[in-house]
């Protein structure tokens, strides 16, 4: 005989539709028994008084007798799911509901994704990596180091770059990457253009880096256009703005990044 | 009778599949679990059961990253097709294209559309799949039902020609994936007839299509052109607008 199941749902709230499967009655024939999901979420999630109400609709499941309603006492805060049927062949449909069915903690574990955003930084090295001139390009530039000055106002006044590639003898490109998403642009590109800002009036002060240094900050794809206007108008006078969704400009840039890194290798430098 | 599409016996289906121009497919399970996204044949028609088929098969000889794949009759009589679920998907979008891992498998699916002729690769049949992030995305090929592979009269017309490239999903970065969709070509060459004809024959015999001559003989035509025809495709899309 086959079998049938109607997922029972928790409706925390009944305004935003939202739906927690909970557990599921499962029936082949007159018999009905009650499928409970191995991860239901707590107070931390839904809130302490929602949790409360959950475990109350739970309890009230044991008393179903039929797929076709909810015992009177689950109230509105249960509803059921349309009926499905168990596969046929399926020895224990309960077990099976459980396991294929039903929110396992593995399956929510697998689901699990980062809260946090991924860095700035960290994006803008994984667009090398997909360009395949990763290997040219280091992290984190320190001008007390890379540019080997004494002079203690340079770590005051300039904060670390990103990302950066050449060296002292062959000249150096110093990037920045800008993520143009909605609710991160503004942010960056303030930062990224102070930080820019900064190096820019440093080396106008010191011949011998203009020479050698370019400042570049490059747009990585997405976004909206009006978004990636600001982004240029805003860092434009001070660096170099290379908007990747249009191919010459990030041809040009993955080229220098490319010749930079070819000639430190001549100098012997190791690349990445 | 396949010798590499799985054959399910009991399925039973769950929701529809929440996204448009699926037609009626439906999410089922079948009796170990397995998570499918099913296509009656009753929906598709008989040329869409082949085409799905097919270029399953041809997928996996050019490497196009396609899910499992399987085919279910209900006691022999109804056919679906079914397409393994990859969970935690999102469409193609433009934006995320510098963070596709499988670049080598992207240009393997130009080859594989150019090769099936199919016409219908827009974002909503390019799956991104977190792995494990999102700085990391693997992209998956879905839904062949339309291509031409599955229609002989039009296969058949149209045997030297190309895919037009007016649906296909904007922002693929061509420049990075062109090589492997050469590469992808290249393999495809290299099938023998008896191989092309092989598949055909398969997908022909369970969908009760008679002119499997014909799709044979275009399908190996094309094959053994396919680098050819392939470069003709990539110069369409790079002057596409």
């Amino acid at each position: 005989m086959r079998a049938f199941y109607r997922v029972v749902h928790f409706v925390p709230d009944p305004f935003s539709e939202s739906r927690i499967p909970i557990a599921a009655l499962v029936g082949s024939g007159p018999e009905v028994q009650l499928a409970h999901a191995k991860h239901v979420p707590g107070p931390s999630c839904i809130g302490a008084s929602e949790s409360a109400l959950l475990k109350s609709v739970l309890r009230t499941l044991s008393a179903a007798t039929s797929l076709d309603a909810l015992p009177p006492s689950t109230g509105p805060h249960g509803v059921l799911g349309p009926p499905r049927s168990v596969p046929t062949g399926v020895e224990d449909p309960l077990e099976w509901v459980e396991r294929f069915v039903l929110p396992t903690p593995v399956s929510i574990q697998k689901r699990a994704s980062r809260e946090r955003a991924a860095k700035r930084s960290t994006v803008g090295y994984r667009y090398f990596q997909t360009w395949h001139v990763a290997h040219f390009v280091k992290k984190r530039f320190h001008p007390e180091v890379e540019w080997n000055i004494e002079d203690p106002s340079a770590s005051v006044a300039l904060a670390p770059i990103s990302h950066y590639c050449g060296s002292d003898q062959v000249g150096m490109l110093l990037m920045e990457p800008v993520v143009p998403a909605p609710d991160q642009f503004a942010e960056s590109t303030q930062k990224v253009y102070e930080r820019m800002a900064a190096y820019s009036v440093y080396i106008g002060h010191h011949p011998s880096l203009r020479e050698k240094n370019q400042l570049s900050v490059y747009i990585l794809p997405g976004g909206t256009r009006d978004a990636r206007h600001q982004i240029r108008s805003v860092c434009s006078p001070v660096a170099n703005v290379v908007d990747t969704e249009i191919d010459r400009e990030r041809d040009g840039l993955l080229s220098i990044i490319q010749h930079y890194g070819a000639q430190a290798a001549d100098q012997g430098e190791i690349p990445n | 009778m396949f010798t590499e599409i799985k054959i399910v016996v009991s399925l039973a289906d769950a929701s529809p599949v929440p996204v448009q121009h699926t037609g009626n497919a439906v999410y089922a399970l079948d009796s170990e679990g397995g998570r499918w996204v099913r296509k009656r044949e009753a929906d598709m028609g008989c040329e869409g059961f082949i085409a799905e088929t097919l270029s399953w098969l041809v997928a996996r000889r050019v490497g196009a990253p396609v899910p499992a794949g399987a085919v279910f009759t209900a006691d022999g009589a109804e056919r679906s097709w079914l397409s393994s679920v990859i969970p935690a998907v999102a469409h193609w979008n433009a934006a995320l294209a510098p963070f596709v891992i499988n670049t080598d498998e992207l240009g393997a699916i130009l080859a594989l559309d150019t090769v099936v002729l199919n016409e219908d690769r827009h974002a909503g049949n390019i799956l991104l799949e977190h792995h494990p992030d999102e700085l990391h995305l693997r992209v998956w090929a879905i839904d062949h039902d339309d291509a031409i592979v599955g229609r002989p009269d039009d296969f058949v017309a149209r045997r030297n020609s190309i895919p037009s490239a007016r649906n296909l999903a904007r922002g693929l970065p061509i420049d990075l994936i062109a090589p492997h969709a050469v590469a992808a070509a290249e393999r495809l060459r290299d099938c023998s007839s008896a191989e092309i004809h092989g598949l055909v024959q398969e997908c022909c015999l369970l969908a009760h299509e008679p002119r499997s001559e014909d799709i044979g003989s275009v399908l190996f035509d094309r094959c053994r052109t396919a680098p050819e025809l392939v470069s003709r495709y990539l110069d369409v899309i790079r002057s596409s607008p």
